[in-house]
């Protein structure tokens, strides 16, 4: 968790949703923030979405806007684009018109990832708001053999990406986060709707891939599974 | 005044030749001649009598004369010439004993009544005067053909008129030889067939006529009739059956009749229908969903209007096949679009469609979802026949045309006219003239000209049916998933390829319209040799699925996927495609079974081993094995007898390398066949027969102008023919005058 470089209240404008096939769309939530980290939903926004499109653009055929595109999750332009990412989950709070519009846009064929929130705590809370959205529908861990892993990369273990400032040495978790894991929310037919990348942030390996003191493997494993969710997401 | 003298025209002097007859050999016979010539002449050498020189070779010369006209004239000379006489021979009445004789469309007298009025063994009016001039013969015929006879009558009970069957069985029994001329009594309720024609052939080559008496009304009072009923070659469990039901009418105009669809006794569908003025019309209609895969037999029938003259022609029983064989969809894209995704999501659950899903992520990289094996399309887009056409439907989204080799290419090419498979073009940044198509191979195959086109995005357009559209199986299921009944609910889409016209023949069944004066084209689609080619030209179908504005029940993009690929997948043919004739049999008939195996790349076998398993009505199974046709190269057909009502299913299996290739089929043995289908007076069919054999057509009315008409002359024979000359006038008068001259000569030289 890294405050954002530029600083976003929200008042964001959705792209055009028909010039390009994809738009890394990160979802707007909550209202405000503190003072220090701004609104959590833009932590990392938008140098780690603009960081990340550029190795989508220009490791696949991926037509994808160039930029960033933030939009809240329960505003209706969310549906022209069924890719969605969140972070800082810790702090959400579905409404249930939130929770609703979430529910809708993901059973219609949205693709939802999150990331970047550690520990129990924050744990509870995603798991007390997607209660909101699906009541009935587990959060189970995503095997290594499942196609979201292998869709471009081969992906064979799953690591840990620390923030920037614990990616120099010593600890990579945040909190009581001690081990990443890759779960998800299935629906009736088997198919991935909610993507959940917890105890680790892929966000901050985009955002600093540029650092040198940035280690590669994990920026690189950050683009390699992001890519990956990507390309799953437009194919299954 | 030349036959006066001489007893024949001088033409058969010129022809013929002469002849004499005595009693010994040539040479006796002039020796014979000689002496008597000389004897006669003698007399005048004498030296007893009183002649000079001049008078006795006057006198000799005139006695040797006509003593040798006599002696010429006791030879018996005759002209020999040749000359023509005319054969007579027989006469053959074919009777038709089908049961559409028993229709009652005359005034006072049924079909059957008519025909034993003029044709009856003994009692007919016409058999009578027949039998006076020729022999006579009667045959009755149906689906086969029987001479009559005093313990054999007609029934009217066959369920088939078999005309050419008759005409052959008439030939070839009673011999050319002595066969005259044919009578056909008929109301000509048989179909022109290539074993008619060559009949009529083989009548034409012998010279007998063949005279025709229409029996019946050619056209009908008041009736309905379900003419035929269209039906797609095979569904998919869950599909509507979309069928299109042509019916003919006389003295029905305005007139309201209903129409109903049942399946085993339970109603499928019901319409009412007010019957136009034409005779012919189609009425489309939709019934269903069929779930359960198999064969299903379902009944047509149409109620009667008052007064109608034939019931038997208001049902129509046909057999649709719901096949469990999903249907094998390969969709390519050439970068990874969202299209796929919820292309994949309209399947899903969908048993008969099964996608295989291969996207072009990087240069050389391929992501690969639903396919069947590991090594399935590893490498991309198949590059062999045997690959590409083991599916049915090929998707090409952004594909620019350079990612296909020439060979890929020519392969789509060939899957589509050779294998009878079908391909869809989806919109997209890289298709249609966008991707190169204009200038490619595959140009040929679309459906749309892709010079046509206006350059620049078309972000809002609103899509809506063609009028034609409207008819359409596709279409209707889309305005059946939409709570309005209209396309307008849902959102614009986006045209990155606007199409604006279509190639002849092509047909448009969703247009686009974005405010210009001009709609783009959205679906069209057009036959290539034996498939399909479909267009669709917008790139983002997702939206309909996933627009704020779209319920969450909607199921219009899930209408749409299913429904179009279903629809093109239906048509498309197998290794093994089975071929009936007849087509609606009745108890008794052969049933010629055709088939052309194909090997995987669907090129013809040339020695195949295909087996045909006949299960009939009552579960019994019968096996035969199938030949090569000497006729059609790569065609096999076996033959086997119906013998009872019902439905037989036949499979023909052919060996192959992975699993066997199956065939399936059935056919409905129908008790009254099709004599009741298109049951007027067929006086064309008639006229034809007897013009084509120099016959004459007649009606039941002027058949009494047939006795004169027949002739039953086969042709004429070359005699040689002796005409007697011994009594020709000129030969004696010159006997005569030859005696008178010779006494008036003897007197005045003072002889006695």
């Amino acid at each position: 968790m890294v405050p954002p470089h530029a600083f976003s209240n929200g008042d964001t404008e959705a792209a055009d949703p028909t010039e390009h096939e994809f738009y890394f769309t990160r979802g707007i939530y909550g209202e405000g923030g503190d003072d220090d980290w701004g609104p959590r939903w833009a932590v990392d926004y938008p140098t780690a979405d603009n960081q990340f499109l550029v190795a989508l653009r220009r490791l696949t055929l991926v037509d994808a806007f160039a930029s960033d595109n933030a939009v809240p999750i329960d505003d209706p332009r969310l549906r022209d684009f069924p890719f969605t990412y969140i972070l800082e989950v810790g702090a959400l709070s579905l409404d249930e018109a939130q929770a609703r519009s979430l529910r809708e846009y993901l059973e219609k064929g949205g693709f939802l990832v999150i990331d970047d929130f550690w520990g129990t705590w924050a744990w509870n809370n995603l798991e007390t708001q997607l209660a909101k959205v699906f009541p009935n529908r587990p959060i189970v861990d995503v095997p290594l053999e499942h196609p979201v892993f292998h869709a471009f990369y081969d992906v064979r273990e799953i690591l840990q990406v620390p923030n920037v400032y614990q990616a120099s040495g010593g600890p990579t978790h945040e909190l009581d986060g001690y081990n990443p894991h890759v779960r998800g929310v299935f629906d009736d037919e088997g198919r991935l709707m909610v993507l959940i990348n917890w105890n680790t942030d892929l966000g901050d390996a985009w955002e600093w891939a540029d650092n040198p003191r940035y280690p590669l493997r994990y920026s690189t494993y950050a683009y390699e599974l992001g890519i990956n969710f990507v390309i799953f997401a437009m194919s299954n | 005044m030349f036959e006066i003298f001489f007893k024949y025209a001088a033409q058969l002097y010129r022809q013929g030749t002469l002849q004499l007859e005595y009693p010994w050999t040539l040479y006796a016979a002039t020796a014979g001649a000689a002496a008597i010539l000389a004897v006669a002449m003698a007399g005048y050498f004498v030296r007893t009598m009183p002649l000079g020189r001049v008078d006795r070779f006057a006198l000799a010369g005139m006695r040797g004369v006509w003593v040798a006209l006599l002696v010429f004239a006791l030879f018996s000379p005759a002209l020999v010439v040749t000359v023509s006489q005319p054969l007579r021979g027989d006469v053959v009445i074919l009777l038709d004993d089908s049961q559409s004789m028993r229709i009652a469309d005359s005034p006072g007298e049924w079909r059957g009544a008519a025909l034993r009025r003029l044709f009856a063994l003994d009692s007919g009016e016409l058999s009578r005067a027949l039998a006076e001039r020729f022999p006579v013969h009667h045959i009755g015929f149906g689906l086969t053909a029987q001479r009559i006879h005093a313990n054999r009558g007609l029934e009217f009970a066959s369920p088939r008129s078999d005309i050419a069957n008759a005409l052959n069985y008439a030939r070839t029994r009673l011999q050319e030889t002595s066969l005259g001329a044919v009578v056909l009594v008929s109301d000509g309720g048989d179909e022109p067939s290539a074993g008619l024609q060559s009949e009529l052939l083989s009548y034409r080559a012998a010279g007998i006529s063949v005279h025709t008496v229409g029996i019946g009304a050619a056209r009908f009072a008041h009736d309905v009739e379900i003419a035929a009923v269209s039906l797609p070659r095979r569904l998919f469990p869950g599909d509507m059956l979309h069928a299109e039901v042509t019916l003919r009418q006389r003295g029905a105009a305005g007139k309201k009749t209903t129409l109903q669809i049942a399946e085993e006794g339970i109603l499928l569908h019901r319409e009412d229908i007010v019957v136009p003025a034409t005779h012919s019309f189609t009425v489309p209609v939709i019934a269903g969903a069929f779930s359960e895969s198999g064969t299903h037999r379902l009944s047509f029938t149409v109620t009667s209007p008052p007064d109608e003259v034939l019931l038997e022609n208001n049902s129509f029983d046909v057999l649709v096949q719901v096949t469990s064989d999903p249907v094998r969809i390969l969709h390519f894209e050439g970068e990874p679009r969202f299209e796929v995704k919820f292309v994949r999501r309209a399947l899903s659950g969908d048993d008969s469609l099964h996608l295989a899903s291969l996207v072009r992520t990087a240069e050389n990289k391929y992501y690969r979802v639903g396919v069947a094996s590991a090594q399935q399309l590893a490498s991309g887009f198949p590059g062999d026949a045997q690959t590409l056409f083991n599916f049915d439907v090929v998707i090409l989204g952004s594909v620019e045309a350079n990612l296909l080799s020439a060979e890929q290419q020519q392969l789509l090419k060939d899957f589509v006219a050779r294998r009878g498979g079908a391909l869809l073009l989806l919109g997209a940044r890289q298709s249609f003239a966008e991707g190169g198509y204009a200038t490619s191979e595959l140009n040929g195959l679309l459906p749309v000209h892709l010079n046509a086109t206006q350059s620049g995005f078309r972000t809002k357009v609103n899509v809506s049916p063609t009028t034609i559209g409207l008819l359409h199986p596709i279409v209707q299921a889309l305005l059946r998933a939409a709570p309005d009944a209209t396309l307008r609910r849902l959102p614009p889409l986006t045209l990155v390829n606007p199409l604006l016209a279509v190639k002849p023949g092509a047909t448009v069944l969703l247009q686009g319209n974005d405010g210009g004066p001009d709609p783009f084209v959205v679906l069209a689609y057009q036959r290539y040799g034996r498939g399909t080619v479909a267009a669709l030209s917008t790139r983002d179908t997702w939206r309909w699925q996933m627009h704020s504005s779209v319920p969450s029940d909607d199921l219009t993009h899930e209408t749409l996927w299913r429904e179009l690929l279903r629809w093109l997948a239906r048509p498309v043919p197998g290794r093994i495609e089975l071929r009936m004739e007849p087509a609606r049999p009745v108890p008794g008939e052969r049933i010629l079974v055709a088939a052309n195996p194909l090997d995987a790349s669907f090129r013809p076998l040339v020695d195949a081993d295909l087996e045909l398993v006949v299960i009939t009505p009552l579960g019994d199974r019968h096996t035969y094995n199938f030949k090569k046709q000497a006729v059609e190269d790569g065609w096999y057909s076996t033959e086997f007898t119906v013998s009872e009502q019902g439905l037989y299913e036949l499979q023909a299996t052919l060996p192959d390398e992975q699993a066997p290739v199956i065939g399936r089929a059935a056919i409905e043995v129908f008790a009254a066949g099709e004599e009741f289908r298109a049951a007027e007076l067929n006086e064309s069919l008639l006229r034809r027969i007897a013009e084509s054999t120099g016959g004459q057509y007649f009606t039941a009315a002027d058949a009494a102008d047939l006795n004169t008409a027949i002739t039953a002359l086969r042709g004429d024979t070359r005699i040689e023919q002796r005409l007697p000359l011994h009594d020709a006038p000129a030969l004696f008068l010159c006997i005569i005058v030859l005696i008178c001259v010779e006494w008036f000569y003897r007197r005045r030289r003072g002889l006695a």
